[in-house]
């Protein structure tokens, strides 16, 4: 082959001896003593004009909840079809298990159980009968298909809705019975798009603890793509943000929470603060617009946030007389970064 | 009801060997489905009883039209020839209808995505409908089959005949479903539903008409036995390269990636950004590489 160091080969797979480079670089630091179950590489996707996914690269590992977050048509459904084997890349690929999503669909297929976002439910069939269907389709036989789909009632906790007709299922439960369709052959990877979407906040609670337990107790990699940022903390240790196709950045939760794109902060030094009082509150926030450094005050019930730009002593003074004042301070604190605030900070100003 | 799945007594009632044995492992996946759902489908039933109802019905206005005396030679062929007009009905018309609609739900549905990801291919999913709508032509001549019997009864028609014209009114059923398959797996959205919907009935209309003309032919022209042989191989040779193409369309129709697209490989830079696109499986491939524009210009007109 013909590769200089700068061509990353499409087509290698994990068992044969290829140089690797960069991609071996990142896998021993995120996670040495393993494999990558699912290796995204330079994937692109056209259509036409549009470039639905543009060069998209991650690596997920074993018992890791990986988030795909990105606003309306950012290319996480079509990025999603393709690690399905539904839909083949103009450029790139996707490895799962070490297996091409382009040279070995079938091999992939057996690896990984896909959710899509919407999935239509047949008339006349039960759960059950459903469950079966899938299970036969996977070439499970006799007892062990038995097996497998008694697995899935327990899991899902679906054994009492067994003989109910699928499209009399509620939404929470037939998304229930979603997942547990993607695990009837014991995948290694699960995509899930958009799983809690219309899910009403107990079902989201129950499915995330579901998707918990798979990770945890089974060791299975979830990519799960969500608009719900919230939710996806909880959920995921770690996330990918993708607008317009291309990835803006990829790493830990923690990470992502912590990272600060908008360049002005670090010139201009501003720094968020928190301020929580046991009563006054709105005399503090008149009080505050007073002093020297501090601008764009939020108003809260008892937590006042500002942005700060002194450095640590005028911030020290700045309790000192705030104390002096007849402030009952119970907290003075930089202001922690939610996954909301990192996600619209970094998908800041991209309009697809 | 007991299913399969629900563990403790499974095994040992009647009810769940019979279901054994009835789904087996062997059984392709989309038939072992498809029949279960036949089961409980209500188009099902109806039709079936449709059919009984129209065979008593026949049998009424043959006992009711029959003074006494010789009505045993003419009366027993037009009764048969009845008989067959219903079964092509119910094999010809509605098994088409019902296959076109189990073929598009399947897409529209975006049942397919699943169905494929686990595994199933086009193939597997044709001859599971085929073969439902087989079994369903098979049903409704076991509904018509006592029927066929008095007729014989009666005599004035020939064992032979009645066997070839069986046969054919399963090939025409076979044709059809064939036909209702392909434009069902053609359908995309509303539109070509509406569209190739009007089409699958235009079509079972006429093949309908078609086997039951032919039906009748076999049935009253039945002596001239050579001439018979001679069309029906006529017809095979014309229809069963016209199957074959159908089965073709609807594979292709039902695969969600073509096999023959081979995606490119991506040549990137120092900074990690893409240079250039080769063409996979090239090996000079730096004579060939394109770039962006011209890959988008490629993909837009293949
Ligand atoms: N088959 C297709 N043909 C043409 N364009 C497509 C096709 N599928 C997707 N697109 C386009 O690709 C882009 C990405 O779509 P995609 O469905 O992947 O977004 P998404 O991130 O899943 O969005 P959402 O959050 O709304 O589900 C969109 O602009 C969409 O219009
Ligand atoms: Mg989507």
């Amino acid at each position: 082959m013909n590769d200089s160091d700068s061509t990353v080969d499409q087509h290698l797979d994990l068992n044969t001896s290829e140089p690797e480079g960069e991609q071996a670089a990142v896998a021993t630091a995120t996670a040495p003593e393993r494999k990558p179950v699912l290796e995204i590489r330079n994937l692109h996707r056209f259509f036409g004009k549009l470039k639905a996914v543009n060069n998209v690269s991650f690596t997920a590992y074993p018992g890791q909840v990986m988030g795909f977050i990105g606003p309306n048509g950012a290319g996480k459904t079509t990025t999603m079809r393709i690690i399905a084997t539904l839909d083949l890349p103009t450029a790139g690929d996707v490895f799962v298990c070490g297996h091409s999503v382009v040279d070995d669909p079938e091999k992939v297929r057996s690896k990984l159980g896909f959710m899509p976002d919407s999935f239509g439910k047949y008339s006349n069939m039960d759960v059950v009968e459903y469950l079966d269907f899938f299970a036969r389709a996977y070439g499970f036989q006799g007892q062990e298909r038995k097996d497998a789909i008694e697995r899935v009632l327990i899991f899902t906790e679906l054994r009492k809705l067994a003989d109910k007709p699928i499209n009399s299922l509620s939404k929470g439960m037939s998304q229930r019975l979603g997942l547990g369709r993607t695990l009837i052959h014991d995948p290694q990877v699960l995509i899930l798009d958009e799983p809690a979407a219309g899910l009403d906040p107990r079902a989201r609670v129950e499915l995330r603890e579901l998707i918990h337990l798979l990770a945890t107790e089974l060791d299975k990699t979830v990519l799960i793509s969500s608009h719900i940022l919230t939710e996806l903390g909880e959920i995921c240790d770690s996330a990918a943000i993708i607008e317009a196709g291309k990835i803006l950045i990829h790493g830990s939760i923690e990470d992502l929470k912590r990272h600060r794109p908008r360049k002005k902060d670090q010139e201009t030094g501003l720094q968020a603060l928190a301020v929580s009082v046991l009563s006054r509150s709105n005399d503090l926030r008149l009080w505050l617009l007073e002093q020297p450094y501090v601008s764009s005050v939020a108003p809260a019930a008892h937590r006042i946030v500002f942005e700060f730009s002194g450095d640590e002593g005028e911030k020290a003074s700045l309790l000192k007389k705030m104390i002096g004042q007849g402030f009952e301070v119970t907290e003075f604190a930089g202001k922690s970064e939610t996954l909301e605030d990192a996600f619209m900070s970094i998908t800041e100003g991209i309009v697809q | 009801m007991n299913r399969a799945a629900s563990g403790d007594q499974a095994g040992t009632s009647w009810l769940d060997r019979l279901e054994e044995m009835l789904y087996s492992d062997r059984l392709n996946p989309v038939f072992s489905r498809e029949l279960r759902r036949m089961v409980k489908s209500r188009t099902f039933a109806i039709t079936f009883q449709l059919v009984l109802l129209l065979c008593w019905l026949s049998y009424l206005a043959l006992v009711l039209n029959t003074s006494t005396g010789s009505w045993y030679m003419e009366q027993g062929l037009t009764f048969c020839s009845y008989l067959f007009v219903i079964l092509a009905l119910s094999s010809c018309l509605v098994i088409p209808v019902v296959l076109f609609a189990l073929a598009a739900e399947e897409r529209q549905e975006s049942t397919l995505e699943m169905v494929v990801t686990a595994g199933i291919t086009p193939e597997q999913i044709l001859s599971g409908l085929l073969s439902i709508g087989m079994l369903q032509a098979l049903l409704y001549a076991s509904a018509i089959l006592p029927f066929i019997a008095i007729s014989y009864v009666m005599q004035g028609v020939d064992l032979l005949a009645l066997l070839l014209t069986f046969g054919l009114t399963l090939f025409g059923s076979l044709a059809s479903s064939v036909m209702g398959m392909t434009l069902g797996a053609c359908v995309r959205g509303p539109t070509t539903r509406a569209i190739l919907g009007g089409l699958n009935v235009l079509g079972s209309f006429i093949l309908f008409i078609l086997t039951a003309s032919c039906a009748q032919f076999m049935l009253y022209q039945f002596d001239d036995l050579p001439s018979i042989m001679a069309g029906g191989v006529c017809v095979l040779a014309f229809l069963a390269p016209i199957l074959a193409i159908l089965l073709g369309l609807a594979i292709n129709h039902l695969r969600m990636t073509d096999p023959m697209i081979k995606p490119y490989r991506v040549l990137l830079d120092e900074n990690g950004d893409v240079k250039k696109f080769i063409p996979r499986y090239q090996n000079s491939g730096y004579q060939s590489a394109l770039t962006e524009e011209e890959v988008i210009r490629e993909i837009t007109n293949r």
